[in-house]
C-alpha cells in the first residue's frame, strides 16, 4: 500500500458516514420505513432546589432526550448490538458449571444453571451490602413513623434456598436481618415453593419475573392492601423471546415464550407531568421485532420518574416502584383515587416526607427488585435522593 | 462529553472538522475551537463554563497588568484568585470534613460539585501566569487565543497539563497538514483503543476480583487484581493523553508526551520521569525549583520533597488515600535518592524493574481506595493474610474470555516499546490492525459497556 493516509480516509469515512446517516435515519424512521430501536425518550422529575439544581437538571433532561436519540437513530445501532456480543460469546474459554459467563451492564455475574435458567449474582461486597442495608432499614423505618409502610419483595433466584451451589454468600441470611430490623412495616415475600413454582413465575433469559410471576405478586400485594380486585387470565404467546441476560449471552439455544397479563384497563396517567397517551404504557408485547429485540424499555420499564395513575378508590397510594412494579402499578391503581409511581433510578431530588404530604398519601408500597429494596444493589442512592439519611 | 462517546465521535467531531477547515483564516479558525469547546464543556457542566469563562477573563486582564510593569502585587493576586478557586471547589469539604473529625466539631460540610478537569486548566492558567511574570512567555493579548489555550477541548479535562510556551507560537502560527492530521488520526485510535478495550476491560477484572471477600480473593486473586488495576489506569489515562494528543496533532498543536512507557521503568525516580509527565514537570518547575530543590540542607531537602509529594498527592483528589499515596512516593524516592542509589548499579536490570513494578503497584492500592479499612484489607491479602484465595474466582469473573485476552495481548504491546517497533518495521499492517482495533472500539462503544474515566475527576 502506498498511500501513507488511508488510515485517515478510513477515520473519515466512518466518522462523517456515521454523522451524515444520522438524518438519513431519522427521515426514514419518520416516514415508517423503518422502526426506531427505543419508543419512550425519558426526561427526569423537576427537582425541587434552587435555582442552579433546577439548572442542571432540565440540562441533564434535554442531554438524556438527545443521547437516546443518538441510539435511537445511530446507523447500525441494532445490528452491532445483535451481532457483536455473539461474536465474542464464541471467542470463551470458560466452560464451567460454576463459571460465570460475563457480566451484565451492572456488573453481576451471569451463571447458566443446570436447568437452563441464566441467573444473576450481585458484585458488591460485604462493606457496601451492609452499609446500603443500614440506610435502607433507617430509611424504612423512618417512613414507617408517617405513613403506613408495605414492602414486597419479589424474590428472585438468589434469595431461594435450591440456589445454593451459586451462592457466594447466604441472601437469605442478609434478607433475614433486614426483615429483623424493620419496624411498624407490613411485609411480604413472593412465595415460590421449590424450584419448578420458580421456573413458572420468572424467565430463563431476563432478570424480571414474568406476566405470571407478576401477577402473583399482584394478588399478593392486594391482599397484604387490603383490596378486593378483579382477577385476569395469563395469556402464554408462542413467540420466542430473549430476555437481558439471554441477549448479553447471545446464545440463541435458550429463550422464553413471551406472557402477558389479558386485561383491558384503561388508565389515564399523568407521566412527569404530561398528560400519557394512551399508548405510554405497552402492556403487551411487540411481537413483531424479532427475538433480540429490547423489549425492556417499553414492556418492562418506563424509564420515567413519577408516574400519577388516576382510579375509583378513595385513598391515595405511593409505590416505590421498578420495572418489577411496571408490569402491575396500573392493576392495583386502579383501586386507589391516585397512585403515585416513582422510580429510584431515574427519580432526581425529592423529599419523600413533603411528597407524602402535599399528595396526601396514606400509604406507601415498596415494590422492587428485592436486592434494590434490601442494599440498594444497583446504586441508585434512591435513599439519598429521597431524603433519607 | 467524553472522547469515548457517540455524540462526540460522530456529531460533535465531525461538525467541528468541518466548521473548523472551512473557515480559511487563523483567527476565525481559534474562534471555532474556542466555541466548539465551550460546548463540549458545557455538555458535561452548563454552568461551570460561566467559571472557566470568568477565570479566563480575571486571568486575561490581571496578567496584562503584570506584563505592563512585573506587577508583583498583582501577581500574587492573580495566584492567590486561580489557586482560591481550586480551593474552593475542590477542597473545601475536605478541608471542613478534617476539621470536623480532628475537633470532633459539627460544622456544616458545603454540597460543592467537582467541576470536571478544574485541576487541568487551573495548572495551565498558573503556568501561563508564572511564565508570563517571569518574562519567559509574552503576555497574550487577544482573549480568544487565551481561551483556546485554556480550555482547548482536546486537552480540557483530562491533560495533559499543556505549558502555555509549548503552544505559545501555534496558536498563531500552526501549519495544518495531511502529514499531521493522519499521525494524529493514528494517535487518537490508538488511545480510544487503549481506553476502551484495555483500560475498561482491566477495569471490570480488577473491580469484579476486588468486590469479593478478601478471603475469597486472598493472595493470588488481589495480586492480579492490582495488575489489572495498574494496567487499567495506565491506559486510561495514557489513553486519554494519546487521544488528546492526537485531536491536537490534527489540528495542528504540538502538545509534549505524557508517558514514555512508564511500566518499563528501573525506579521509582525513573518511574516519574515516565508517568503524567506533564504533571511531575509542573511541580518540579513551579514548586520543587523555588523551594529550593536539592541545593539546600539535607532537612530542607527532605521537607521540600515531601511538600512536593504530599501536594501531587492532593493534587489528585481531595482525600486521605491520594495524600498517603504522594507521601508514599515522596518517602520511596527520598530512600532512592539517599540510601539506595549507591547500591542501585550492582543489581541487574531485571531485579529493577521487578522491584520498581511491584512498589508503583503496591502504590496504586493506595490511589484506589477511598477508606482506610479498603486499603489496609487489600495490603492484608496482598501479603498473604487471607491466604493463598479461592482459585475458582477466576472461573466465576469469567476471566478467561475474549475480552480479557485482547486486552492482555495489546497491553503487552503497548505498555512496552513493541508497538512501537511493529510500526517502525511495517506501518501497512499496523495500521491495519489499527484500523480493526477503531471498529472493536466503536462496536464497544455501542453496545455500551463498563465506561468510567478516572483521570475526569481531577
Amino acid at each position: 500500500m502506498k498511500n501513507k493516509n488511508f488510515i485517515t480516509y478510513f477515520f473519515i469515512i466512518v466518522i462523517f458516514g456515521f454523522f451524515l446517516m444520522y438524518p438519513v435515519m431519522f427521515f426514514m424512521i419518520q416516514k415508517g420505513i423503518i422502526k426506531p430501536v427505543y419508543n419512550n425518550i425519558y426526561t427526569v422529575l423537576k427537582p425541587e432546589g434552587n435555582l442552579i439544581e433546577r439548572i442542571n437538571v432540565k440540562f441533564t433532561n434535554l442531554k438524556n432526550n438527545i443521547n437516546t436519540k443518538l441510539s435511537n437513530y445511530l446507523f447500525l445501532y441494532s445490528e452491532v448490538n445483535s451481532y457483536y456480543p455473539m461474536l465474542k460469546n464464541k471467542i470463551n474459554f470458560s466452560n464451567n458449571e460454576f463459571s460465570s459467563l460475563g457480566t451484565n451492564s451492572d456488573g453481576e455475574f451471569i451463571f447458566l444453571n443446570k436447568d437452563n435458567f441464566y441467573i444473576l449474582q450481585t458484585n458488591q461486597n460485604d462493606e457496601y451490602i451492609n452499609r446500603k442495608m443500614d440506610e435502607a432499614i433507617s430509611f424504612y423505618n423512618d417512613l414507617s413513623k408517617v405513613t403506613q409502610l408495605y414492602i414486597y419483595l419479589p424474590s428472585r433466584y438468589e434469595f431461594q434456598e435450591f440456589n445454593n451451589a451459586y451462592n457466594i454468600r447466604n441472601m437469605n441470611e442478609i434478607k433475614n436481618n433486614f426483615l429483623h430490623q424493620l419496624d411498624n412495616v407490613t411485609i411480604r415475600e413472593l412465595f415460590v415453593k421449590d424450584k419448578e413454582a420458580y421456573q413458572h413465575m420468572f424467565y430463563r433469559t431476563d432478570h424480571h419475573w414474568n406476566s405470571y410471576g407478576a401477577y402473583q405478586g399482584y394478588l399478593d400485594i392486594c391482599e397484604m392492601l387490603n383490596l378486593n380486585c378483579p382477577s385476569y387470565d395469563i395469556v402464554l404467546t408462542d413467540m420466542a423471546y430473549h430476555g437481558s441476560i439471554g441477549k448479553m449471552v447471545a446464545d440463541k439455544k435458550i429463550s422464553d415464550k413471551f406472557m402477558y397479563i389479558d386485561e383491558d384497563t384503561k388508565i389515564t396517567a399523568l407521566v412527569e407531568g404530561k398528560q400519557a397517551d394512551a399508548n405510554f404504557k405497552p402492556r403487551k408485547i411487540k411481537e413483531d421485532k424479532g427475538i433480540f429485540y429490547d423489549q425492556y424499555v417499553g414492556y418492562y420499564n418506563g424509564l420515567y420518574s413519577e408516574v400519577i395513575y388516576n382510579g375509583s378508590g378513595d385513598e391515595n397510594l405511593l409505590i416505590l416502584g421498578d420495572s418489577y412494579a411496571w408490569q402491575i402499578d396500573y392493576l392495583i391503581a386502579n383501586e386507589y383515587n391516585k397512585t403515585y409511581v416513582l422510580n429510584p433510578k431515574y427519580v432526581e431530588k425529592l423529599d419523600i416526607y413533603k411528597y407524602i404530604k402535599d399528595n396526601n398519601i396514606t400509604k406507601v408500597l415498596v415494590l422492587m427488585e428485592s436486592q434494590t429494596t434490601i442494599f440498594d444493589n444497583y446504586d441508585y442512592g434512591y435513599i439519598a435522593k429521597l431524603g433519607g439519611k | 462529553m467524553e472522547f469515548t462517546s457517540l455524540i462526540f465521535l460522530f456529531i460533535f467531531f465531525p461538525l467541528f472538522l468541518l466548521t473548523y477547515f472551512v473557515c480559511k483564516k487563523r483567527n476565525l479558525r481559534n474562534v471555532v475551537l474556542f466555541l466548539f469547546s465551550l460546548f463540549f464543556y458545557a455538555w458535561g457542566e452548563p454552568l461551570y463554563v460561566f467559571l472557566v469563562l470568568f477565570s479566563i477573563f480575571i486571568n486575561y486582564i490581571l496578567t496584562k497588568i503584570i506584563a505592563k510593569n512585573k506587577n508583583k502585587l498583582m501577581f500574587i493576586l492573580t495566584l492567590i484568585f486561580d489557586i482560591g478557586i481550586l480551593v474552593v471547589f475542590k477542597y473545601v469539604p475536605f478541608i471542613v470534613t478534617s476539621i470536623n473529625s480532628i475537633l470532633k466539631i459539627n460544622l456544616p460540610v458545603p454540597n460543592i460539585i467537582l467541576p470536571i478537569g478544574i485541576s487541568f486548566y487551573t495548572f495551565q492558567m498558573l503556568s501561563y501566569v508564572i511564565d508570563v511574570y517571569r518574562e519567559k512567555v509574552k503576555v497574550q493579548n487577544n482573549i480568544i487565543y487565551l481561551g483556546c489555550y485554556i480550555i482547548a477541548f482536546p486537552q480540557l479535562i483530562a491533560g495533559p497539563i499543556v505549558r502555555y510556551a509549548t503552544i505559545e507560537d501555534e496558536l498563531d502560527n500552526r501549519k495544518e497538514n495531511l502529514k499531521d492530521f493522519t499521525n494524529g488520526v493514528r494517535r487518537f485510535m490508538i488511545g480510544l483503543a487503549k481506553k476502551i478495550l484495555i483500560a475498561n476491560t482491566m477495569g471490570l477484572l480488577a473491580q469484579e476480583i476486588l468486590s469479593q471477600n478478601a478471603s475469597v480473593y486472598g493472595f493470588v486473586g488481589s495480586w492480579v487484581a492490582m495488575i489489572c488495576y495498574s494496567f487499567q489506569i495506565l491506559f486510561d489515562f495514557s489513553g486519554y493523553s494519546d487521544m488528546a494528543i492526537g485531536i491536537g496533532r490534527m489540528l495542528g498543536f504540538h502538545y509534549l508526551e505524557n508517558f514514555n512507557y512508564p511500566y518499563l521503568a528501573d525506579s521509582i525516580t525513573d518511574f516519574w520521569h515516565r508517568w503524567h509527565i506533564s504533571l511531575s514537570t509542573f511541580f518540579r518547575d513551579y514548586v520543587y525549583i523555588p523551594l529550593g530543590g536539592n541545593r539546600v540542607k539535607m532537612p530542607r531537602f527532605v521537607i521540600n520533597i515531601l511538600i512536593v509529594w504530599a501536594l501531587t498527592g492532593l493534587w489528585h483528589g481531595a482525600s486521605v488515600n491520594f495524600i498517603l499515596w504522594g507521601l508514599y512516593y515522596g518517602i520511596i524516592l527520598l530512600m532512592e535518592k539517599l540510601i539506595f542509589q549507591k547500591y542501585f548499579q550492582k543489581v541487574p536490570k531485571v531485579l529493577k524493574h521487578i522491584y520498581a513494578l511491584v512498589f508503583v503497584i503496591l502504590g496504586w492500592v493506595l490511589f484506589r481506595s477511598i477508606t482506610l479499612n479498603e486499603i489496609g484489607t487489600i495490603y492484608k491479602a496482598m501479603f498473604g493474610f487471607y491466604g493463598l484465595g479461592n482459585i475458582n474466582i477466576f472461573g466465576y469473573i469469567n476471566f478467561f474470555n475474549f475480552n480479557t485476552l485482547l486486552a492482555f495481548i495489546l497491553s503487552f504491546f503497548l505498555a512496552t516499546t513493541l508497538g512501537q517497533k511493529m510500526q517502525k518495521i511495517n506501518w501497512v499492517i499496523t495500521d491495519i490492525l489499527i484500523i480493526i482495533l477503531f471498529i472493536l472500539s466503536i462496536c464497544e462503544i455501542i453496545i455500551g459497556s463498563y465506561n468510567p474515566f478516572i483521570y475526569f475527576r481531577f
